[in-house]
């Protein structure tokens, strides 16, 4: 059945929110805090499809500033659409990077990290060592060790400690499909594989206040509906925050510069200025397009260091021209292309 | 449940308001165009002289024209503050052309003093109007909120709800009607305010008044991002106000020369910025004192809230948050071989002596203290401030040689039972014990603040249930390190109340207590 969008106002009549009307999707609203349910606001669905439509796989490195004129979920929300983007392309996965990531910890006898097996999960193991049957790992902390095999076709089964697992269990996916499906209007609907396994392609960037406090602004806003709502927070599927034992979204705590997993994103969304400013320079970001939310009520003194920073870029960078027609009312945008 | 307007309302607001009117008014006075002239010129005149009290005195006056020209300030409190600023003793004190323009500000103010400030005139007309109609907001100086309240009959229709006084003010603030602003747009300097006002507006509409020759700042507001233009071109008036009659002919008379076209606010700021000052942020531990820290400074604080490492150290301008607690540690220096005290134990003394004194014969005091070279402007009104008990901090002079010498004019010394007590004299220990009390770091160099820090954070985790519990009944209580430890002293937990940024103070004034309204000279 075809989507169609149904543009509707609001109480007050003033804001026109995207209120998705599909049989077979449902309908999405949208809260934030106490508040009432109401239709996606239009400067929510509009994050959300700028990470939708954004893509990371172009072939010159991009950088996007958007100003917003309020604190707000805006770095979530795009993070949102591109995960949802992610999540109806064949192959997004970990899949296949996750069994190189043992095989090569395994050849350089880089024991540090632990593997546990989905069904043995008081068990650790470490890599051991690659021969022609496949990658050995060996049990650790027990009298008599035990070493099994991993290979391509079964590296999904097994996950490092602290970290997401690469697949849930057979015909187990991640909750809350219909949101996910009914969030794009009019696009491809999240393929099934995908909803059971993690990928780390998209990172999130924290404000420097840290995980804590980005968690608890992502749990404060929340999609559905009366009878079914889910945080932003656990729509991320942050490891740490979701319900969930997959991951799609790498976190970077940017109070204490560290990701939550080994990951290479293709995007990064930076929540702030200061984050902005921690990660544009860092070396594990430098081939990731990097997206930065920011609102401008900032001293003036930070406002002109993030002038100054654009100043920088631009030596290497040129702005991509976009109709500022389409952004509502109060955002801004700017976006930059390797030259 | 949060502060902040949601994102949401925001939008909304936005929505509905695509952009923000501006109405300017501007008043031109040739009186107080011929004060403010003659002021500054004081100001240039005092600063050149490098003398420390004319100095002391320049700063005064430029905190005085700054508040005259970014809130509605009565014209007799202008005539008040020249009248102060005249030397009480010996008329030239600052020399005969800083006396003269002094003298003749305050003539024209004196002269003009049963008017009423035009500026005030016209705020008064529009805030009725705007209270009426809708729900205003004042942006300025926490100082100045007096000046707004005194315009109407009743000062309680104007409540803390009505004022905004920064940056964190206005992020927090959801939509209102109007706001309203005395005095330039300025980003930096005195009565500076936050670009997002026109950048990122929760007001539909703008209503400035202000005194002619006070610039906008250029390139005010400024966007990082090229953005949207979220406000309109001000529609302006100019008007012009003279009483005439006796004034405007002194001030004729008197003009001979005539004002400098110049933009104060604009020279302080240029004139501040050269000095060597950093940029700070001022934590308000009580309603009275604060403390500043460089945004990136770490300190040792309490955070209440937290489950985890509650006691930990944390970046001033980034994790400090109201609520927690700033630790301030008063160690070590029973090794610094002497000079020591008790909080209070030496203040009290002198204070009580200084109260006998006053009630005495406040003149002849001053007199005596005057002789003996403390020449403070307004010397009656510090000592009555010094008067006034040890709390947070000992009231006392800011300079050791203005202590020095209210100490010796009250004659407090050890008596001659008891020479052996110590190598310095009395005001030393009276001294060190007043710099306790702010905070000075006395043990520096007894051991690195690093290694400090990590001993006080593990030893008050120790101590941890006992923090809670005082901080769940006071804002302000003191631990006492125990004996077995290596550290020695008391630990002082100050709750922070208040966080303010847009300061740049001096080095040497980072990480002190003082009194709140002396960091609005600092204030940017």
């Amino acid at each position: 059945m075809a989507s169609t969008v149904h543009r509707t106002n609001d109480e007050k009549g003033l804001l026109h929110g995207t209120h998705l009307v599909d049989g077979d999707r449902g309908v999405v609203q949208y809260k934030e805090g106490d508040g009432s349910w109401i239709d996606v606001p239009a400067w929510a669905q509009f994050l959300i499809e700028l990470g939708y439509y954004w893509s990371g796989e172009h072939a010159r490195r991009r950088i996007a500033l958007i100003s917003l004129p309020c604190q707000s979920t805006g770095a979530g929300l795009i993070a949102l659409g591109l995960l949802r983007n992610r999540m109806e392309r064949p192959g997004a996965d970990d899949l296949s990077r996750h069994f190189n990531r043992i095989s090569e910890l395994a050849s350089d006898g880089d024991r540090r990290l632990r593997l546990v097996h989905r069904s043995r999960p008081r068990q650790r193991y470490v890599p051991w060592h690659v021969d022609a049957d496949g990658v050995w790992v060996r049990q650790i902390n027990v009298d008599n060790p035990v070493s099994r095999t991993i290979a391509a076709s079964t590296a999904a089964e097994w996950h490092f400690e602290a970290e997401p697992q690469m697949q849930l269990a057979a015909g187990a996916v991640i909750s809350h499909r219909q949101i996910y499906d009914a969030m794009i209007p009019g696009q491809a609907v999240c393929l099934t594989e995908n909803l059971s396994r993690s990928d780390s392609a998209i990172c999130l960037a924290t404000e420097v206040l840290g995980e804590a406090a980005a968690q608890e602004k992502y749990t404060s806003t929340f999609f559905g509906d009366e009878r079914h709502s889910v945080s932003l927070a656990e729509l991320l599927t942050v490891h740490a925050w979701s319900s969930t034992v997959t991951s799609r979204v790498l976190l970077w705590n940017a109070r204490l510069n560290r990701m939550d997993r080994a990951g290479t994103p293709h995007v990064v969304v930076a929540d702030g200025h200061a984050c902005f400013q921690r990660i544009i320079n860092r070396e594990e970001f430098q081939s990731a397009d990097i997206v930065c939310v920011f609102h401008r009520l900032i001293d003036r003194t930070a406002l002109e260091e993030l002038g100054a920073k654009i100043g920088d870029l631009r030596q290497w960078y040129e702005d991509v021209p976009m109709a500022a027609e389409t952004l509502p009312n109060g955002i801004s945008m700017l976006t930059l292309a390797r030259l | 449940m949060s502060p902040y307007p949601t994102a949401t309302e925001t939008f909304w607001f936005l929505q509905e308001h695509p952009s923000c009117s501006v109405e300017r008014y501007e008043i031109h006075s040739p009186e107080f165009d011929e004060i403010r002239s003659s002021v500054f010129s004081s100001i240039q005149l005092l600063m050149s002289t490098g003398d420390e009290a004319s100095i002391d005195l320049a700063v005064r006056l430029r905190r005085h024209l700054s508040d005259w020209l970014t809130a509605p300030v009565p014209i007799e409190h202008i005539a008040s503050a020249l009248k102060d600023a005249l030397p009480e003793f010996d008329g030239d004190r600052y020399g005969a052309d800083v006396s003269m323009r002094l003298a003749h500000a305050h003539a024209i103010a004196s002269d003009i003093r049963t008017h009423e400030s035009p500026i005030r005139t016209r705020l008064r007309e529009l805030l009725n109007a705007e209270l009426n109609v809708g729900d205003c907001r004042i942006f300025c100086h926490r100082s100045s909120t007096q000046h707004y309240q005194s315009l109407l009959l009743d000062d309680a229709l104007l409540i803390s709800h009505h004022f905004l006084h920064g940056l964190k003010d206005y992020r927090q603030t959801g939509p209102f009607s109007t706001l309203i602003k005395v005095g330039p747009m300025r980003a930096s300097g005195w009565g500076a305010i936050p670009d997002a006002v026109f950048t990122a507006p929760r007001q539909q509409a703008v209503i400035q008044v202000l005194w002619s020759r006070c610039g906008d700042e250029p390139g005010f507001p400024y966007s990082a991002v090229p953005g949207p233009v979220l406000h309109r071109p001000p529609r302006s008036q100019v008007i012009n106000w003279s009483i005439g009659g006796d004034a405007t002919a002194g001030a004729r008379t008197l003009g001979e020369t005539p004002p400098v076209v110049v933009d104060e606010l604009q020279h302080f700021f240029l004139e501040r910025s050269r000095e060597d000052l950093r940029k700070a942020v001022l934590v308000h531990i009580s309603t009275e004192f604060g403390i500043a820290y460089a945004p990136h400074a770490t300190l040792v604080a309490f955070d209440p809230g937290s489950t985890r490492n509650a006691i930990r150290e944390m970046v001033a301008g980034d994790e400090l948050h109201e609520g927690m607690y700033v630790i301030r540690a008063l160690l070590g220096d029973v090794d610094l071989g002497g000079v020591r005290a008790q909080h209070g134990h030496f203040s009290r003394q002198w204070k009580q002596r200084l109260e006998d004194e006053f009630r005495n014969d406040a003149t002849a005091l001053i007199e005596r203290l005057h002789r003996a070279g403390l020449q403070l402007v307004h010397l009656r009104s510090a000592l009555e401030h010094w008067r006034r008990p040890p709390s947070t901090v000992i009231h006392a002079p800011q300079q050791i040689r203005h202590f020095k010498i209210l100490i010796e004019v009250l004659g407090m010394k050890f008596d001659g039972a008891a020479p052996v007590r110590g190598r310095g004299e009395w005001w030393m220990y009276a001294w060190n014990e007043i710099r306790r009390s702010r905070g000075e770091a006395i043990q520096a160099g007894f051991q690195g603040q690093d290694i400090v820090n990590e001993q006080l954070i593990a030893v008050l985790t120790n101590l941890l249930p006992r923090i809670k519990a005082d901080a769940a009944q006071s804002h302000e209580f003191v631990i006492s390190m125990p004996a077995t430890q290596a550290l020695q002293g008391g630990v002082h937990f100050n709750r922070v109340l208040n966080i303010e940024d847009g300061f740049l103070v001096p080095e040497a004034q980072l990480r002190l207590i003082d009194e709140l309204g002396h960091f609005d000279q600092w204030r940017v």
